[in-house]
């Protein structure tokens, strides 16, 4: 892992509680507004991108071989836009 | 009775009845094949991306199926109420659309991927003409669905399409008509329709996928086109289902949903006009965007003429050649770079599917000269046969792991022969630069004038002297990559017309 199992670990468990707060969040929206049904898709697909990067560290951990920096980054870039654009909602 | 031994008669039952359960139903074998490591790769699992947008169908859809009530009076209003007062009722309508176009593109994505690295070869034959059936059901799922809102814009789409049904042989049509129109008028039609896209269609497709599924585990994943075979301990690695590679489906799955629900946030779906008499008389009839490369040869004044019969024959014949692609392409071979008619082919086959596709949504109605037709039909072709061929020279030559065969020796002294060789190459450069942008501002002027104005003369003209250039262009820069290779000696197959300036004697 060349990240180092300290980020990368701490990145796991930092999606994990942002995936579960954006769940928390789902609930709280009402499901007929369309302007919450916007909001809804993109914390869902925020959730999906969490799952994907943790599968990911998982999947790649358990291979041994190396978490690229790449996916991590993109993955990072487009959560932070997304919540960014979530939060106009 | 001791606590311990009571443990023990408990671990024991459970051992039991986990052992009962294995034994019928085989849980502790593996379900399906191990995977190698060389297919987690994306292009080796559109299929199953595929199969994730049908499920993403199946589960939206049932939701919907709850409020939707298939009748003339009432589709659409029932429609409208999932849209306006079902609880993300928009979004589930938005997102069905979204990933069943996703589904057929992804369909055709596979299929032209395993045309290209011809999984229809020995003895994989069967799963092809599987997967093309699947297909045509997938196919089957959005010309049925498409009526299902009782909109406008889907009941003159689907009056086309029965019409055309009307137009094949009378063996043909009659069941067809029976199976998608009957006797019942506007009301028995769209029962049809519904019973097919929520009942029957799905029903084949999970039999044919069963089908493929099976054959899938018997064949097993095919192997990489790149020539030899790979390394068990690193490319060439079995991994198992699960969880290593479910892990990897199911982040590929993820992905999907997410870029289907960022496309749904960006292209809201809205509900166009109800169905009526005087409403469709108004509005101009055109296919969903996956048929309109049929309806814009359809279009063409030579197919008119000679009448819908002869058009859709001439569509059946390429769907045909498709199934039975096993059959013809029967060479050993499954290298790309062994294969450059089949490869051509496919490039030329899906060009001109782009082309139609985009010239259909702007020409809405319009009937198509002949000579139209001609000049961007046979343009793209010839402009993508060229491409694709030079391409080929000069990417075959490089792809080699030959010894590499140096440049023959030339009798002029060499600082001449560099400074030929390097004013033609120089020369070469600059004009592909030039052409290049000429070629790609006049593409995009070209596509926004007719965008904006409607197809004109001057538009396709300037679109086919675009193309021209293009293809030039691209000559121009296989040229140079070629001219860097035979800088380098990494040549295997000489391209006497890139050698200009090179060696001359």
């Amino acid at each position: 892992m060349r990240l180092g199992d300290w980020l990368t670990y701490r990145i796991f468990v930092l999606f994990l509680l942002f995936g579960l707060l954006s769940v928390i969040f789902l609930w709280t929206l009402n499901p007929v507004n369309s302007q919450s049904q916007t909001a809804f898709a993109i914390y869902l697909s925020i959730d999906l991108i969490i799952f994907a990067m943790v599968s990911y560290i998982f999947r790649v951990s358990k291979w041994g071989e190396e978490v690229k920096r790449l996916p991590l980054v993109a993955g990072c870039v487009t959560l932070l836009i997304l919540l960014y654009v979530g939060l106009a909602f | 009775m001791s606590e311990s031994e009571g443990n023990g008669k408990t671990t024991g039952r459970v051992e039991k009845l986990v052992g009962w359960f294995d034994s019928r139903l085989g849980l502790s074998h593996e379900l399906l094949r191990p995977a190698p490591r060389y297919s987690i790769n994306p292009f080796y699992w559109l299929g199953a991306l595929a199969v994730v947008a049908f499920v993403i169908q199946g589960i939206s859809g049932s939701i919907m199926l709850l409020y939707y009530v298939p009748s003339p009076t009432t589709a659409y209003s029932s429609t409208l109420y999932i849209f306006q007062s079902v609880s993300y009722g928009q979004f589930l309508e938005t997102v069905h659309l979204y990933t069943a176009y996703a589904m057929i593109m992804l369909a055709f994505m596979h299929m032209m991927r395993g045309f290209f690295v011809s999984v229809h070869k020995k003895p994989r034959e069967l799963m092809w003409i599987t997967g093309m059936a699947m297909g045509f059901v997938t196919l089957g799922f959005g010309f049925t669905g498409y009526l299902l809102p009782w909109t406008v814009v889907s009941y003159s789409a689907t009056k086309v399409g029965t019409a055309m049904i009307g137009a094949l042989p009378p063996p043909i049509s009659s069941f067809i008509d029976f199976l998608l129109v009957g006797t019942g008028g506007d009301a028995g039609q769209l029962l049809r329709f519904f019973d097919l896209h929520v009942v029957v269609l799905p029903a084949v497709l999970l039999v044919l996928l069963a089908v493929k599924m099976y054959m899938l585990e018997t064949h097993g994943v095919s192997e990489p086109v790149t020539g030899g075979t790979p390394d068990p301990k690193k490319k060439g690695r079995l991994l198992p289902i699960f969880p290593d590679v479910s892990f990897y489906l199911l982040e590929l799955a993820a992905l999907f949903g997410a870029a289907m629900l960022l496309i749904s946030v960006l292209f809201p779906l809205t509900l166009p006009a109800a169905y009526s008499p005087a409403a469709a008389a108004q509005s101009v009839p055109q296919p969903d965007w996956y048929f309109l490369w049929i309806y814009q040869i359809i279009k063409i004044s030579a197919f008119e003429q000679a009448g819908l019969s002869a058009a859709l024959t001439f569509v059946a014949l390429i769907f045909i050649l498709l199934t039975i692609l096993p059959f013809i392409d029967r060479g050993e071979t499954r290298r790309i770079a062994k294969r450059p008619w089949y490869v051509t082919i496919g490039l030329v086959f899906i060009a001109e599917v782009i082309v139609l596709t985009i010239w259909g949504h702007q020409t809405p109605g319009q009937v198509i000269p002949d000579t139209q037709g001609i000049l961007v039909l046979g343009g793209t072709a010839l402009a993508v046969g060229i491409i694709s061929f030079n391409a080929y020279r000069v990417f075959a030559g490089r792809r080699t792991n030959q010894a590499p065969t140096p440049p023959p020796p030339s009798p002029r002294s060499e600082e001449g022969q560099m400074h030929s060789a390097s004013f033609w190459t120089s020369a070469i450069f600059v004009t592909v630069l030039g052409l290049g942008a000429f070629s790609i501002g006049g593409l995009i002027n070209s596509v926004v004038v007719m965008a904006t104005w409607g197809v004109s003369e001057l538009g396709l003209v300037s679109l086919a002297f675009s193309l021209i250039a293009l293809t030039v262009a691209v000559l121009g820069a296989c040229f140079l990559l070629y001219r860097l290779d035979l800088g380098r000696g990494r040549i295997k197959r000489r391209v006497k017309m890139f050698e200009v300036g090179w060696n001359q004697k």
